[in-house]
């Protein structure tokens, strides 16, 4: 089994799956964003939910489950859905059990949280009915692991904390925080051969001042993951993901690893805040047009590409026009990141085509990091005619997946 | 070039499991615009035990046919299994049961249960070309090719089948039939179906009689369309066939209902037979139902026979078909194809001495199809013989040869197998015919094997003789098969009984026989499994001598394994090591000339006074 990274269609949002080629099939989910349209049956829009649960497995009493759920930020765009297709609380409370395999909530074996949900609810910071959720389950979680002094918490109770909270409200949680510049490599509770990740941000507020300036989108978990191929790890390939972090972290992060560039490299990055125009300049088009300047370092910091790297815009399709995110303008300066790299841009919401945006496939393996590219899938209900046999029958030839002849052994 | 994943890197069983059920909604559902199958969908019977299963739209031609998708929990490790789920009426295309489940070719190997999705792309592509073929009719010929599969499972088949000792053959003919409770059995004579019958059930005097049938030698196997459902169906099969009508009118004049008619037919694979039953016609009148025997207009008795047979087999007439099961010997030993069958069928063998040899040996026989067998042993069987021996617990205390010969009677009842209680001296002087094909002598008894030679010499005995024996603890055995008088039995022993070149040598140390506690008889402690070798070479000696394989005396030896040889304290013979240094370890057989001794005191020069020595303690069956 192959590590593969693959981004959802979700419009204006973020859900990516990390599926580790593990024996295990460990897979991590960062984000969801799961819109009512995706849960209609009759809309048009891609059953993003159907597709990751295509992709999970069952635990021993048959729950879908995911090993990570990360929260890179409690925006409405990265969380919609959770309450509705993720079973949030105590294990032993968990109900679904009776229900069909596709009504069943999805089972959150660990999460990962940046420390905003420690943050009390203000004006400035308000959160969605799904956000909220989450907050809660998280603090269940971190409470849960205080009662077991940090040992012995199973499936479905334990919690990650990336990063510190201002306050200290994260200076007893040693085991299970991961400070800014760590490097950790426990999925789920238990060390992962192919996986490790550093802990970028959330960067501590410099003041008051800059603690204000900075929303939900600055406190979002910046992760450089290094993900291998198997065990041996022959191939090695770094994802980086930001979440909505926006111009000014970007511009911190280049401050501080300047001189040590390597940790921001990547083999593929998921642009920030969906292609915003606000994670590369200060300056607003709105107001300046044109005339809006890029801020150098927070473009340098999402430089760092790799020879062939990839550059992946989670968001609708990109349009020369005023919406941003995405923004055409930022998709340009990206597209010139890549240029260099001699990689590729890729929208999420455009391939493989506008109407009928599929989930981007990547694989790690052989060397490299390779575009899975799917034929465009059959709407439901289609009707089957002999190209389409023969087209999906044409590989398994050349596999060799079945022979056929009668048989050399009796009994 | 095939790539081998290693212990640590292959994902375990349950993992493939797991994941291959991931791997297949995905493909199915982006490659084929698949539904995933509630679990409700699938819960009727009828498909086995599944995992899970969906729906795809196929249009192979000019309409859409839904098509279901159903693995069971050891997929990849096993096929899916597709369904029709509106597809035309049963028996209308072949390889659709019922159910509507497609029945593809099982010539399907899984190589790479891995790759989920080319396994499905192949599966689905074989379903699709066959619900193709079928759509335009051009694989009818299949419902002919495999005729039982389909008249097998028509609706209203008789549950009472007919088993059939008939000659695959044409032309129509006359047949016998008899009618059980349960079952029926279908015979070329009456004496052939009363034998078979007291074979299997005993002797009862309700199976000495048996009624007239027709069997019909068809051109071609029937479509299901064809098959007949009605009197005038039969009475149209019976036209297209030679001397059809005129058997058929035959089974008319019989005037005992219902009338059966066997209807069988070639195929490329060999005959398909099938049955039916006719019954009197029946008419609804004014007053009721009735069945009259006679068209109207005529007479009991005076209708002329034309007329009787199309009235009895008319539209009016009801037939209820039947399955038949071939029980003859053609059949049971080879399934029409072993080419030997009609040769061993014609044989008859003695078969002398029925301990821990001779009897599986007749077992084994019986089996190839020697068509006619005697069993003869003066012993009875006990409780210590039945763990070597054929038949079991339920036979103890009765003689060795009426108990097997029961036993393999009932269990082959097409065959004829008789059981002596004596010596095979007693047996051949006892005035019994004895003309046998051969004659082999699984006794180990030097002194009655001796005579049995002398007597073959002497031109006494006129068939040819086969000897079988075994080693000590049957780490070696022996058959011989001498055509002629010369070479004989003696020209490969000393006097006394002792081989000239056994295989095996035995210090004084190692016992080569045991005695039963507190009882002066003594045996040989091997089991079942090491007088395999034994056997088999005594076996297959018989069947070639039987089928004229050999020209000359031959000499079958098994050699055992050298470990089973050790365990017991023996060796390799001297003799035998020097002829076979290479093959130390043993476990072979192999196939000599059995060598002629001009100075035979038997058969190679005058004989001379016998000697009476200890006979037979080296060798042992």
């Amino acid at each position: 089994m192959a590590t593969k990274i693959i981004f959802h269609p979700v419009g204006n949002g973020d859900m990516t799956l990390i599926s580790l080629g593990d024996s295990a099939g460990t897979n991590i989910l960062v984000d969801c964003n799961i819109r009512a349209a995706a849960d209609d049956p009759e809309d048009s829009a891609r059953d993003v939910a159907a597709d990751v649960r295509r992709r999970l497995k069952t635990d021993k009493k048959g729950r879908p489950y995911v090993d990570v759920f990360l929260s890179t930020h409690p925006d409405e765009d990265h969380l919609r859905g959770l309450k509705k297709h993720f079973y949030l609380g105590a294990p032993a409370d968990y109900g679904d059990d009776e229900k069909p395999a596709g009504e069943k909530r999805i089972v959150i074996k660990e999460v990962w949280s940046s420390p905003i949900v420690f943050r009390r609810a203000s004006k400035d910071h308000k959160l969605c009915d799904d956000a909220f959720a989450f907050n809660i389950e998280a603090k269940r979680r971190v409470r849960f692991a205080r009662d077991q002094k940090f040992t012995g918490i199973g499936d479905g109770d334990r919690i990650l904390v990336l990063g510190e909270d201002e306050d200290g409200k994260t200076d007893d949680l040693t085991s299970i925080l991961v400070k800014v510049d760590e490097t950790f490599d426990k999925v789920n509770g238990a060390q992962n051969s192919l996986f490790k990740a550093r802990l970028l941000a959330p960067l501590p507020a410099a003041d008051e001042d800059e603690a204000d300036a900075m929303g939900k989108n600055h406190s979002s978990v910046i992760l450089n993951m290094e993900l291998a191929d198997g065990a041996a790890r022959e191939t090695v390939r770094n994802f980086l993901t930001g979440g909505d972090a926006e111009v000014l972290i970007w511009e911190k992060l280049w401050e501080k690893y300047e001189n040590e560039p390597d940790v921001l490299a990547y083999d593929i990055l998921l642009s920030p805040h969906h292609c915003s125009w606000h994670s590369l300049s200060y300056d607003s088009r709105s107001d300046k047009g044109d005339d809006a300047k890029v801020c150098e370092a927070a473009k340098s910091a999402l430089s760092q590409i790799r020879a062939g790297g990839q550059i992946i815009a989670s968001s609708c399709a990109i349009k020369d026009d005023d919406c941003d995110p995405p923004s055409h303008a930022a998709k340009h300066e990206y597209e010139l990141i890549v240029t260099k790299g001699k990689g590729t841009f890729l929208c999420v919401g455009e391939l493989p085509t506008e109407a009928d945006p599929a989930p981007l496939e990547f694989v790690i393996g052989d060397g490299s990091l390779s575009r899975v590219v799917q034929k465009a899938a059959l709407p439901r209900r289609s009707v089957i005619t002999s190209g389409i046999i023969d087209a999906a029958n044409s590989n398994a030839a050349r596999n060799e997946a079945v022979r056929k002849g009668g048989n050399t052994r009796y009994a | 070039m095939e790539t081998h994943a290693t212990p640590e890197s292959r994902p375990s069983c349950a993992a493939l499991r797991e994941q291959a059920l991931l791997d297949a909604d995905l493909f199915l559902v982006n490659s084929y615009g698949a539904i995933r199958l509630p679990e409700a969908a699938f819960a009727a019977g009828g498909k086995g035990l599944v995992r899970a299963g969906w729906s795809m739209l196929i249009q192979p031609s000019h309409r859409p046919w839904t098509l279901d998708l159903y693995i069971d929990p050891s997929f990849p490790f096993s096929r899916p299994s597709f369904f029709l789920r509106d597809g035309p009426k049963f028996l209308t295309w072949p390889h659709v049961e019922e159910s509507g489940k497609l029945c593809l070719l099982d010539d399907v190997k899984i190589s790479r249960p891995e790759l989920v999705a080319d396994f499905l792309a192949s599966e689905m592509a074989d379903a699709f070309r066959l619900v193709q073929e079928s759509e335009s009719g051009t694989n009818q010929a299949h419902f002919q090719a495999e005729f039982h599969s389909y008249w097998n499972r028509q609706p209203k088949l008789s549950d009472q089948p007919v088993y059939s000792l008939l000659e695959a053959r044409g032309p129509s003919r006359l047949v016998r039939f008899w009618r059980g409770q349960h079952w029926c059995v279908a015979g070329e004579t009456e004496d052939e179906i009363a034998r078979w019958l007291k074979h299997r059930h005993g002797d009862k005097s309700e199976y000495e009689r048996s009624d007239v049938a027709c069997l019909l030698w068809l051109p071609a196997p029937l479509l299901p369309a064809e098959y007949p459902r009605s009197g005038s169906a039969l009475y149209g099969l019976a036209r297209r066939t030679p001397e059809g009508l005129q058997v058929l009118r035959a089974l008319a004049r019989e005037d005992k209902a219902p009338f059966p008619v066997l209807l069988v037919a070639d195929t490329d694979n060999g005959p398909c037979f099938a049955a039916v039953d006719s019954f009197h016609p029946k008419r609804i009148g004014l007053r009721g139902t009735s069945t009259p025997k006679t068209p109207p207009g005529f007479r009991p008795g005076k209708a002329p026979l034309d007329l009787q047979t199309q009235y009895i087999f008319s539209g009016y007439a009801r037939v209820e078909p039947r399955q038949v099961d071939r029980v003859d010997a053609a059949w049971i030993h080879g399934r029409g194809h072993d080419p030997r069958q009609r040769d061993l069928a014609a044989k008859h063998v003695i078969v002398a001495g029925c301990g821990s040899v001779g009897a599986p040996l007749a077992q084994q026989l019986a089996m190839a199809g020697v068509g006619r067998l005697t069993l003869v042993d003066p012993q009875n069987l006990v409780w210590a013989n039945i763990g070597r021996y054929p038949v079991g617990s339920k036979f103890v205390g009765r003689a060795k040869t009426k108990a097997l010969a029961e036993f393999l009677q009932e269990n082959l009842p097409h065959l004829r197998i008789d059981g002596f209680v004596g010596t095979i001296a007693g047996y051949l002087g006892s005035g019994v015919d004895h003309a046998a094909d051969l004659i082999v002598s699984a006794t180990a008894d030097w002194s009655a094997e001796r005579v049995l030679n002398l007597d073959h010499i002497d031109g006494l005995i006129t068939c040819p003789l086969l000897f079988t024996w075994t080693e000590p603890h049957a780490c070696a055995g022996h058959a011989v098969y001498l055509p002629a008088a010369q070479p004989c039995l003696q020209c490969g022993f000393a006097l006394g009984g002792d081989m000239r070149d056994p295989v095996t040598k035995w210090p004084e140390t190692a016992p080569t026989h045991l005695s039963e506690p507190a009882c002066g008889a003594y045996f040989q402690p091997y089991g079942p499994v090491e007088l395999m070798g034994t056997v088999s070479a005594a076996a297959s000696l018989t069947l070639d001598a039987l089928l004229k394989k050999l020209d000359a005396a031959t000499h079958r030896v098994w050699a055992g394994p050298r470990s089973l040889l050790e365990e017991h304290g023996g060796a390799w013979s001297d003799v035998w090591l020097a002829q076979h240094a290479d093959r130390n370890e043993g476990a072979f057989q192999e196939t000599i000339n059995w060598q002629g001794d001009l100075y035979c005191n038997a058969c190679g020069q005058p004989r001379q006074a016998l000697v009476s020595t200890s006979a037979g303690q080296d060798r042992s069956s």
